[in-house]
């Protein structure tokens, strides 16, 4: 009926229609992540749902860049911040007062970017978490599916949706929901977070390129495997000491 | 130089070489999925770091597969069995730690009949191994997914001398290079990192072989349905029910 080769050849031929459409947009944000790490800044990251494999793909990793830092909103209940069964429970994410709970959790700094991942951008934590950090000044950038987007109501007291309060959006193109086969009455694979992670490597050979081409050292951290590394991540690190790992 | 159409060229390449390399094997791996299942049993994940991301591409949205458990550490803290300074203690790795799998099968309902999927990168070191020795040594069948560039090049770190792809029923190379990233930017280091897209493939791969074998055998697919429908709704509820604490 359907088989690996079928989704194979179906994803390939997403992620080409899909990034290419993003080009700039991806070119625009890099530039963006660029002078937050060229002013000393530390990109935050906060993705919910799924959108959490986005902020992972970017997070402390060899052969990325150094300056990321994560928004969990697991460390809420790890840290004791709020309890195991508030954290599981279905409605976590709207949850608005959590927004500020996080905002308090981290170091942050006034020159830090945001940048969210959800795929609608329409949950109330979501939407608190941007309001918040540009209430602060912070820049913000959302990684979303449009579609998504567009097919859900704000679940948010002002009627706000994410995309309606970032500087600059980036379209991963997931359908809605993400499903990319239809076998009987079934609906089988998505491609959100194999779309959210490509868009996040590439924005990590652009921003690269960005600060390459102002002849600023790009903080890259290398593959423990490699001679030295361990040295010279750690001086990378030792850089963003209490923020990157906060 | 560097950009982000390079990557792109990069990311075909590896991505053809996943599909030709690796297709057979992650059929044979949605045959041990779909067997597993067929004999009531669940599919338990287990990658640290970077690697839960193949966990949770599996599960949680309209079109995975229900019987699906993640294995991870942080569930220790999460369940106050563990606090979050001990588990966070940089001088003494809480992954490195002896016993750590033996804890997570008692913190888990584990049944016989489950199988094991666990992912690392290097496959040298830490708590996969442990859970890789305990899994096997219990019965159960292990799928691992690696890079084999990488886990060949390096030694074991682990006391037991083993790697991870040693320890398996059926092995699949995550085609990623050493060290995990693709593209140069000096003869020391390379960026943009590949193993969690192709491990996405794989995941997704798997997925699409499992339900189809349910759906062959003219058998319903435990997956997630979109609840539009009372019959969606009724058909993840008892599936659900089904598996109750074990997922």
């Amino acid at each position: 009926m359907i088989n690996a080769k079928d989704f194979y050849d179906k994803a390939l031929e997403v992620i080409e229609s899909s990034v290419m459409l993003e080009r700039e947009a991806i070119v625009e944000v890099a530039s963006r992540m660029g002078e937050c790490i060229r002013r000393n800044g530390v990109i935050q990251l906060f993705g919910v749902g799924h959108g959490r494999a986005f902020a992972m793909e970017l997070g402390y990793r060899a052969g990325g860049l150094m300056p990321f830092h994560q928004f969990l909103v697991r460390d809420l209940a790890l840290r004791n911040v709020i309890s195991e069964r508030e954290y599981l429970s279905t409605d976590f994410l709207d949850h608005v007062e959590y927004a500020q709970m996080l905002y308090d959790l981290y170091h942050i700094e006034k020159e830090d970017l945001f940048i969210i991942i959800s795929e609608s951008g329409c949950e109330g934590l979501v939407v608190e978490v941007a309001r918040l950090v540009k209430s602060k000044g912070h820049g913000v950038v959302a990684v979303i599916s449009k579609e998504a987007s567009q097919k859900n109501d704000s679940r948010h007291v002002t009627g706000e949706k994410l995309i309606d309060l970032a500087d600059l959006v980036i379209d991963t193109h997931s359908h809605y929901p993400d499903t990319l086969f239809s076998v009987d009455k079934y609906h089988i694979n998505q491609m959100s977070t194999i779309l959210g992670n490509v868009i996040a490597q590439m924005l990590t050979a652009e921003t690269y390129r960005y600060l390459r081409d102002l002849g600023i050292e790009c903080p890259v951290l290398m593959s423990a495997n490699v001679k030295g590394a361990d040295v010279h991540n750690r001086k990378l690190s030792d850089q963003y000491l209490g923020r990157w790992n906060s | 130089m560097v950009s982000m159409d390079m990557y792109l060229e990069a990311l075909r390449v590896r991505l053809e070489q996943l599909y030709s390399k690796e297709n057979t094997k992650i059929q044979e791996a949605a045959r041990l999925c779909y067997e597993c299942i067929q004999r009531g049993g669940v599919i338990q994940v287990f990658g640290s770091g970077h690697s839960i991301g193949f966990g949770m591409e599996l599960i949680g949205r309209v079109g995975s597969l229900i019987p699906i458990h993640m294995i991870d550490t942080s569930d220790f803290v999460l369940r106050g069995l563990v606090s979050y300074a001990d588990y966070k203690d940089p001088t003494h790795i809480f992954e490195r730690r002896e016993g750590i799998a033996e804890r997570l099968f008692k913190l888990y309902t584990i049944h016989e009949e489950d199988l094991f999927i666990i992912i690392s990168n290097s496959g040298i070191n830490g708590v996969v191994i442990d859970m890789a020795i305990t899994a096997t040594q219990k019965g159960h069948t292990l799928i691992v997914i690696t890079s084999l560039e990488h886990t060949l090049a390096e030694d074991s770190r682990h006391p037991s001398g083993k790697k991870l792809y040693e320890l398996a029923d059926l092995v699949i190379d995550n085609c990623g290079p050493m060290g995990d990233a693709l593209l140069a930017i000096d003869e020391n280091t390379k960026i943009c990192s590949l193993s969690s897209i192709t491990g996405a493939f794989i995941a997704q791969m798997i997925t699409t072989e499992c339900v189809d074998r349910f759906l062959v055998n003219g058998l319903e697919p435990p997956i997630l349905m979109n609840e539009d429908t009372l019959e969606a709704m009724t058909h993840n509820q008892a599936i659900l029910q089904r598996y109750d604490t074990r997922i």
